[in-house]
């Protein structure tokens, strides 16, 4: 959609997601939000900055492809669960340490950052595939 | 040293895991460095001989012991035999793999595919418990799948990587039903303590080993599976083909004959079966004209005997099957190996696409290619030879018809075993001067010249191995004395070179053969499989999109609906609270935008009177004190709205409205599944469940999970490995997805 007030708001919008993200990703372990969510919210920016500036400008802002995030997440995610093994005693056994004036960190947080990434390269994967070709801003007819 | 055991398994995945990289690398160091992992353990084993037979190595550990499941190893002279033959042989076959598949991009995964066999296969042999024991054995099925298929851009090596797949795993089925009845039956934890059982239940668990057995290692009429598994990469042949794979079965029969041996059914299905499959294996071999092909069918007819042998009446039948067992490893790697170089030189390894005046081999190929022909021709003084005596001996002393019927297959195998080595090591013409690498011909050439040492050095050997398995001094020995087996011995040596001199009459006869051999009851049998599962498809999964979500939806309602009339009545019925005025408002607005989206015209529209009512589900979410769920129902609206709107955009309009009947059906099951949601609903929110693990999680979300989001520290903590399992499968569809949609849009550009 080629709209100046899409593309001045998606401009703004767009970051705004993505702090807001990670504002829910940090948080979700205390109130509402989480990795899941944190990474729908994150995934809608990159919707939103296909929809304003085209798919290729959304690959761009995403640095990797949407394969090498959900690699990336699994990756974070299989490894907080090994690391249960080095600090506990089985699989996915959390470890914790208390960081002062942060709060208790732990391999949960590693754990949900892994399902954040998987979730952006999810997200972002399915929109950018079914993306209709030559759909670039400008070319779009309404 | 118990402790080592299973150092070896882990070295050898461990080398598998690094092999890719490092073949890709250094494509001829790779792999010597590789075979040093099996080299180093087959030297290991052999160092545990002296006193493997006076005391077995036993280590166990705990795997699930939640469960109560150990995994217990235990090296005894049976195991020990098969380990040395499996690492003995694992080492030269990856160094040949190396050399034979240098530049190739298939080398790098084949030396990871055999180094990984040969962990599964060690597992397997190792193993001393049923369990552990089935789970190697699934895993050499699968692995030699893969192998198989190596080369999958083929449409022969995909077919015949599904039939070995679908054949062996059948008789994996099979070994997992006995395994299971002999836990229930004996209750024992190991193996190796398993009484012997005689009848009863014992019938049913000796037909499913002697299943998984047969269909392992290619016996009538399960053979079907192994000459087509030559389209595998000539390495993978040399070691599955001969030492590896096709031995489980034979392993199997040696490992649970002191279980079995005494049911009825046991020795009468070995040696009917086993000498069924010599004489096809050997028919087979003899039709053949492509090297690979002779080979595997010698391969068949080797096991044949083999498990021929075991079905023997004798107290030493076992370590002359044994003895078999390790004579065929040994010559049967060299010979692949063989007609891998020959192919390399002569450009081809069909014998009827020779030219008869070609050139010869080079020397060394040829001498390569004798001394382990003469091992499978059983001539003196090979290891071939000894073990082939032995057998002959122990059939013959077996007694009555049993004796006549082994003795007779015996003899006409080993004539087809004398013709066969004729045909790969005589017959190969048409050198074109290519010059063979020390890694191509090094290896071969090493083995053969191992079964022309282990031919003298068999008393030693089979002192060492076989006597123990055998419980008894089973004489493996170069020299018997003049006699019966000696007379039998040069019987299939004389039928085998008259049947070889004229061979043009044998090959004229192949398609004959073929067909009687193999009357293609597999491939019949898949079709109708498929076709089938077709008509099954077609019924449950109609193309139709309204008709594939009816049968998905009637048969939801169905089953909940059974379920529910089946339901006592709960003692307590809590009783729903009343809804207030914003509950109903809500309801309102969820039940516009149902009725919004089945009145529209128009796809989009469609799309967001869909995405009004999830936002309105989002919203009671809200309500009722599941923000986290209102969260996410709420992004996945907004996000499933525009995918909608991207696969749909470019669609038409909707067509013409349907017909009466067709909207009365449609409206129909749509209340039905909606009627069967809210049903659920109510029940789930009237009856009192007890407290349940719900005030656990929230009681202790804080002190144990360091979080006041239970949602969330459910999520990642207690219930972590839920979520592990949901991100896999995102992922994997989202994998799945993005490979269709890709092909989609190379489809149209």
């Amino acid at each position: 959609m080629n709209t100046v007030i899409l593309r001045t708001a998606a401009r703004y919008l767009a970051p705004t997601l993505i702090i807001l993200s990670l504002w829910l990703l940090w948080r979700g372990h205390n109130a509402p939000g989480g990795g899941f969510i944190g990474g729908l919210v994150a995934g809608s920016a990159v919707v939103l900055h296909a929809i304003a500036f085209g798919p290729v400008a959304a690959r761009r802002a995403l640095r990797g492809s949407p394969r090498a995030w959900m690699a990336i997440g699994m990756a974070l995610a299989l490894g907080a669960a090994l690391l249960g093994f080095v600090f506990g005693e089985t699989l996915l056994d959390a470890a914790w340490v208390d960081v002062p004036g942060v709060g208790p960190l732990g391999t949960p947080l590693i754990f949900d950052v892994g399902v954040f990434a998987v979730v952006v390269g999810a997200v972002s994967g399915f929109t950018l595939a079914l993306w209709p070709e030559g759909a670039e801003p400008g070319a779009e007819e309404a | 040293m118990a402790s080592w055991l299973p150092i070896w398994t882990v070295a050898l995945l461990a080398a598998a895991a690094l092999a890719v990289p490092l073949v890709r690398a250094l494509p001829r160091l790779g792999p010597c460095l590789l075979a040093l992992v099996p080299g180093a353990a087959a030297a290991w084993f052999g160092a545990q001989l002296p006193h493997v037979a006076v005391e077995p190595l036993a280590w166990s550990h705990p795997w699930v012991p939640a469960l109560g499941v150990d995994v217990h190893l235990l090296l005894d002279p049976l195991a020990l035999a098969f380990a040395l033959l499996i690492c003995g042989i694992g080492a030269p076959v990856v160094v040949f793999a190396g050399g034979y598949l240098r530049g190739k991009a298939v080398a790098a995964p084949t030396v990871a595919g055999l180094l990984a066999f040969a962990a599964a296969m060690l597992g397997l042999v190792l193993a001393d418990d049923a369990l552990f024991m089935f789970v190697c054995w699934e895993a050499t099925t699968i692995i030699s799948y893969l192998l198989v298929g190596l080369e999958y851009e083929k449409s022969s090596a995909r077919t015949a990587a599904r039939r070995a797949l679908l054949i062996t795993a059948a008789g994996g089925l099979a070994l997992l039903g006995a395994l299971v009845g002999l836990e229930v039956v004996t209750g024992a934890d190991t193996l190796s303590t398993t009484p012997a059982l005689a009848d009863g239940a014992a019938v049913f668990i000796a037909l499913g080993v002697l299943l998984a057995a047969f269909t392992k290692s290619a016996q009538v009429p399960f053979h079907v599976w192994l000459p087509g598994a030559m389209a595998a990469p000539t390495p993978v042949s040399a070691y599955l083909h001969s030492a590896a794979m096709v031995k489980a079965g034979v392993y199997l029969v040696l490992r649970l004959a002191p279980t079995l041996g005494e049911v009825w059914l046991w020795r009468p299905a070995l040696l009917i079966v086993g000498g069924a499959t010599a004489l096809v294996g050997g028919l087979l071999a003899m039709a053949a004209t492509d090297l690979k092909r002779i080979l595997a069918c010698t391969t068949v007819a080797a096991l044949g005997c083999m498990l021929l042998l075991a079905g023997v009446d004798h107290p030493l039948a076992l370590g002359a099957a044994l003895g078999l067992a390790l004579a065929h490893g040994l010559y049967k790697a060299g010979l692949f190996m063989v007609a891998g170089a020959t192919e390399k030189v002569a450009g081809s390894r069909d014998l009827a696409q020779m030219d008869p005046a070609g050139a010869r081999m080079p020397w060394i190929l040829a001498v390569t290619a004798g001394l382990a022909g003469l091992s499978m021709a059983a001539a003196p003084p090979f290891f071939g030879f000894a073990a082939k005596e032995t057998a002959l001996t122990v059939a013959l002393a077996g007694g009555g018809g049993a004796a006549v019927f082994g003795a007779l297959v015996l003899t006409l195998a080993g004539a087809a075993f004398v013709y066969a080595a004729l045909a790969v090591a005589r017959e190969p013409r048409g050198a074109s001067g290519k010059r063979l690498t020390v890694m191509v011909i090094g290896p071969p050439l090493l083995l053969a010249l191992v079964g022309l040492v282990a031919g003298p050095g068999s008393g030693l050997l089979g002192a060492a191995l076989l006597d123990p398995v055998a419980g008894a001094a089973v004489g493996l020995a170069v020299w018997h004395g003049v006699g019966v087996p000696l007379g039998l011995s040069l019987l299939a040596l004389a039928l085998g070179v008259v049947g070889w001199r004229r061979r043009a009459a044998v090959r004229a006869a192949a398609p004959r053969i073929d067909r009687a051999a193999d009357p293609g009851w597999h491939d019949r049998l898949w079709s109708h499989v498929v076709a089938l599962a077709g008509a099954v498809a077609r019924a449950v999964q109609p193309v139709a999109l309204r008709a594939n979500l009816s049968v998905i939806l009637l048969a939801a309602v169905g089953m909940v609906t059974f379920a529910l009339l089946r339901m006592r009545p709960p003692s307590a019925w809590v009783g729903s609270p009343m809804p207030d005025a914003i509950d109903v408002m809500l309801a309102l607005f969820l039940l516009g935008g149902a009725l919004g989206a089945v009145r529209a015209r128009g796809r989009l529209t469609a799309i967001g009177a869909l995405g009004a009512v999830g936002i309105g589900a989002a919203l009671f979410y809200l309500r009722h004190g599941a923000p986290d769920l209102a969260m996410t129902q709420l992004l996945v609206e907004v996000l499933t709205v525009v995918l909608l709107m991207l696969a749909f955009r470019g669609l038409p309009d909707l067509g013409p409205r349907r017909t009466g009947a067709e909207r009365r059906w449609s409206a129909g099951v749509a209340l039905a599944a909606g009627g069967m949601i809210g049903a659920l609903v109510y029940v789930a929110g009237a009856v009192d469940l007890g407290p349940g693990i719900s005030t656990w999680f929230s009681t202790q979300a804080l002190p144990e999970g360091y979080g006041r989001n239970v949602v969330n520290v459910i999520l990642v903590d207690f219930r972590a490995l839920d979520t592990l399992g949901e991100v896999v499968v995102l992922a994997v569809a989202a994998l799945g997805a993005l490979a269709l949609l890709a092909r989609r849009s190379e489809a149209q550009s």
